[in-house]
């Protein structure tokens, strides 16, 4: 144990000092937020006008999350698709299987709310395309460089 | 006069003003500096400044919150500590000196006082570890104990060297012989061990083995909450700041430096200086055990310090040029 | 001595959901007993209401960082029931697929090992770098960690334009940041000190205790189901089984550090041999009656599917053999005379995921 090698010891010291002058990894997440990909998995949207009401999709959640409820739509009742986000596990099974392209995924995958019956999205809630907020910076995250990690 | 010197002296510099604000800017400095390392931002959002007044902000959230008292724990013992380890831990702050003039007690055997205040520590964690009764916290309290006892050793005797050279043990006539040349060129070795027994006497990593958060909880702090937790956390970095300090006078050379900052200066910046080497070692070096923690301080460091003597002596007899 | 008994439990910074009695003798470990059981969700009987392609999303939590090859030792299971092979480009992108998660698991792994013993920069470290390959896996299926992508029959989707270019790019640059992780972390004295001769077992013991994955590999004994029974498409990719001799926590890590070069070097072979094809054929809904069973090797170790099916669409019995489970009966024997600041490191060692063993 007397015989310390010093290059165990110094080694370790110089990686940590040289990571000091290195760009930082995390970004200042509300003011800045990370760019989706084309297939990121966010919240539905409903289109009305193509739905068959034929219940494929809430026979094939695997959570129970979909039901059909009565609903107007330009001026007739019919039947429409109520999720309850509280139970969707975004697995997109009801987007597979749904034989008339109904049902889509968008990017949005900020969905919050302030207690359990908002969550539960209506049939006109979910054909509302989702808003992107203005005024915030959007990083991309697909190209290293620009996050930071680089290699002494 | 001579008690309004003293009051300015006790309470505004270096007193409690003081300690206080270095406290605050010294947290603050190792927190980002630790955040730099792990490529993360560290505190940003209190304070006009990139979160330079978090410390403020988490010691009115301690002081806020509820202080629970086991049903079986020593109440006076359990309610006393953290107030005698801040006391405790601050005491050594009278001796040591800014400048000629900025010291609060001129003592002439001001390094004796220093290593007998490293000495109460001991007592005061079993104290506290059994108090809690709660067995994380009696098997850290009983780490720390061992761990300090041990290491108290290797830091007295690192001391001697600088000791033999200056001829006297009052600190500032220390750091007046090493008007020509910093002892840590003399004494490299010294320097080395004072360093390491330093770390291991502050209980931080390499040696943090009483507070490790992989077994045993918190260790001896584990049962305190509230303003008691906060007490406890401005001890032991008021302990880290002042052997910083400490290890300036003796090898840094204190106050001495080019003419165009205040000597006052000068010490705050080499004590941080020191503060940065500490928060390097701790980012990138584990854990050490507790038996191989005990073979390091008694087997390694007492023969190097003791080694370290016998070269002053050598040198003394050599060159005798060096001896003020 | 006095023993004392010190309760090393779920409400602890250092265990995670499960909980290990220790009988204490001074600072030495005498006896340890596991008592797991806090996260039983009951997948095994959640598995039986659902249909084969609503149990996939389902399987998939009992590892969620390793979700890919927990859902695709069931897909193996029941497409062997059903009698189907599917096409040789969706077997390819499966592959690639699993090995993107052995190595996601094994960062994830490593680092919280490090944690434990005191090292807190290669954590964040580790956690960063992880980054670029569930940024890889968002390309591909669009969620990070749990996916979805596998079916009975192929996969869903196929691989996007840019995939490969992107992961070229990632590759070149974590070969080179692994070096200096090993600088950092396996060439440092500390941690030499603290890891090496620590939790030693024998290749005897192993194999009689029921050890498995890189556990088992860090004693000396070769076994890996990628290699004693090769499935979808390994018998065309060359690679090594990485074992260590020494059977101490640090032949273990290290084992796990060096998998991630070699899982690296299969997408890389994956890639060039990509054929063109169909990525999916038709499954019948209805299965018919028959028992499969399937292994798959896992970040952990190597999980085991026995299905039962009793010809409608839903399978009559599911049941999964976890690799947490069975090292966690190795430990009451490597923690035997160990120190008690060595217990974290032996138990972080063999990558405990208490979800698994829970079930």
């Amino acid at each position: 144990m007397i015989r310390l090698g010093l290059k165990n010891i110094l080694k370790p010291m110089y990686l940590a000092t040289v990571h000091v002058f290195k760009r930082r990894f995390t970004i200042k997440y509300p003011y800045v937020a990370l760019k989706p990909t084309e297939r990121t998995i966010g919240r539905h949207i409903y289109y009305p006008d193509k739905c068959k009401e034929c219940g494929l999709c809430t026979k094939f959640c695997p959570n129970q999350c979909m039901e059909l409820v009565e609903y107007e739509y330009q001026g007739k009742k019919r039947k429409g698709l109520q999720i309850d986000y509280g139970r969707c596990m975004f697995c997109n099974i009801c987007v597979f299987y749904c034989p008339t392209q109904a049902l889509g995924i968008t990017n949005a995958y900020e969905i919050l709310a302030y207690d359990k019956e908002s969550l539960v999205y209506s049939p006109l809630r979910l054909s509302v395309p989702p808003e992107t907020e203005k005024g915030i910076k959007m990083v991309s995250v697909r190209f290293y460089e620009t996050r930071g990690l680089t290699h002494s | 006069m001579d008690l309004i010197d003293l009051a300015i002296k006790i309470l505004i510099f270096p007193g409690l003003a003081f300690i206080i604000t270095i406290l605050v800017f010294a947290v603050w400095f190792e927190r980002k500096m630790w955040a730099r390392v792990h490529l993360r931002i560290g505190p940003l959002h209190v304070g006009k400044y990139a979160g330079s007044l978090q410390l403020i902000a988490d010691f009115i959230k301690f002081a806020g919150k509820e202080t629970i008292i086991p049903s079986k724990a020593d109440k006076l013992f359990f309610q006393t500590t953290p107030i005698i380890a801040v006391l405790v831990a601050g005491l050594s702050m009278a001796v040591i000196p800014f400048s000629e003039n900025w010291i609060v007690f001129k003592f002439d055997l001001g390094l004796l006082f220093i290593l007998a205040v490293y000495s109460l520590f001991p007592i005061i964690i079993l104290l506290t570890g059994w108090a809690s009764n709660n067995k994380y916290s009696f098997i850290g309290a009983l780490r720390a104990v061992f761990q300090l006892l041990a290491y108290w050793v290797p830091l007295g005797l690192s001391m001697l060297g600088v000791v033999m050279i200056s001829h006297s043990l009052n600190l500032v006539s220390i750091v007046n012989a090493q008007s020509k040349f910093w002892f840590i060129l003399v004494q490299p070795l010294g320097f080395l061990v004072c360093f390491i027994a330093a770390l291991a006497e502050s209980e931080r990593t390499p040696f943090d083995i009483p507070e490790a958060e992989g077994e045993i909880i918190w260790g001896w702090i584990t049962e305190y909450t509230g303003i008691n937790f906060g007490l406890f956390m401005v001890a032991n970095y008021l302990r880290l700041y002042i052997s910083s300090l400490i290890i300036t006078t003796l090898f840094l050379g204190g106050w001495l430096g080019p003419r165009f900052l205040p000597p006052i200066a000068w010490v705050i910046i080499k004590s941080m200086i020191v503060l940065t080497a500490i928060i390097i070692v701790k980012t990138s070096f584990p854990r050490v055990r507790m038996d191989q923690l005990l073979r390091i301080g008694w087997r390694i460091l007492i023969p190097l310090a003791i080694l370290n003597v016998a070269f002053t002596l050598a040198l003394i007899q050599l060159v005798p040029s060096i001896v003020v | 001595m006095a023993i004392l008994h010190v309760s090393f439990g779920p409400q602890h910074p250092g265990s995670g959901p499960m909980r290990l009695i220790l009988d204490l003798e001074g600072d030495i470990v005498v006896k340890a007993v596991p008592d797991i059981g806090y996260v039983h969700r009951n997948i095994e009987k959640l598995g039986e209401n659902r249909s084969h392609i609503q149990n996939v999303p389902v399987l998939e939590r009992i590892s969620n960082i390793d979700s890919f090859n927990a859902s695709l030792g069931y897909l193996m299971a029941i497409e062997e029931i059903m009698g189907i092979t599917p096409p040789p480009r969706a077997q390819f992108i499966r592959v690639i697929m699993s090995e993107l998660n052995r190595i996601m698991s094994h960062l994830y792994g490593l680092s919280i090992s490090f944690e434990t013993s005191g090292l807190l920069a290669p954590l964040y470290w580790g956690i960063a770098d992880r980054e670029l390959f569930l940024d890889l896996a968002e390309m591909v299926t669009g969620s990070r960690i749990t996916y979805t992508y596998a079916m009975p029959g192929g996969i869903r989707e196929d691989l996007p334009n840019g995939f490969k270019e992107q992961a070229i790019k990632t590759f070149n640059y974590f070969e080179k940041r692994l070096d200096e992780y090993y600088d950092m972390i396996f060439e440092n004295k500390l941690y030499q000190m603290r890891l090496k001769g620590v939790g030693v077992l024998k290749p005897d013991d192993a194999i009689k205790l029921g050890a498995t994955g890189p556990t088992l590999r860090g004693s000396g004994v070769k076994v890996d189901v990628r290699a004693d029974e090769p499935y979808a498409t390994y018998e065309q990719i060359d690679f090594k089984v990485i074992t260590e001799n020494a059977g101490d926590s640090f032949a273990r890590t290290l084992v796990r550090f060096n998998e991630i070069k070699e899982s690296m070097s299969i997408i890389r072979q994956s890639l060039d041999k990509l054929p063109e094809g169909p990525i999916r054929i038709k499954a019948p809904l209805r299965t018919p009656e028959g028992e499969a069973y399937a292994r798959v090797e896992s970040g952990r170790g190597e999980i085991g599917y026995y299905v039962i099916s009793d010809g409608t669409d839903k399978p009559y019995r599911v049941k999964i053999s976890a690799p947490s489970f069975r090292n966690i009966s190795v430990l009451p024997h490597m923690l035997k005379g160990a120190h008690m600041a060595d217990v974290p490191i032996i138990l972080f060692s063999t990558d405990p995921w208490p979800f698994d063993s829970d079930r």
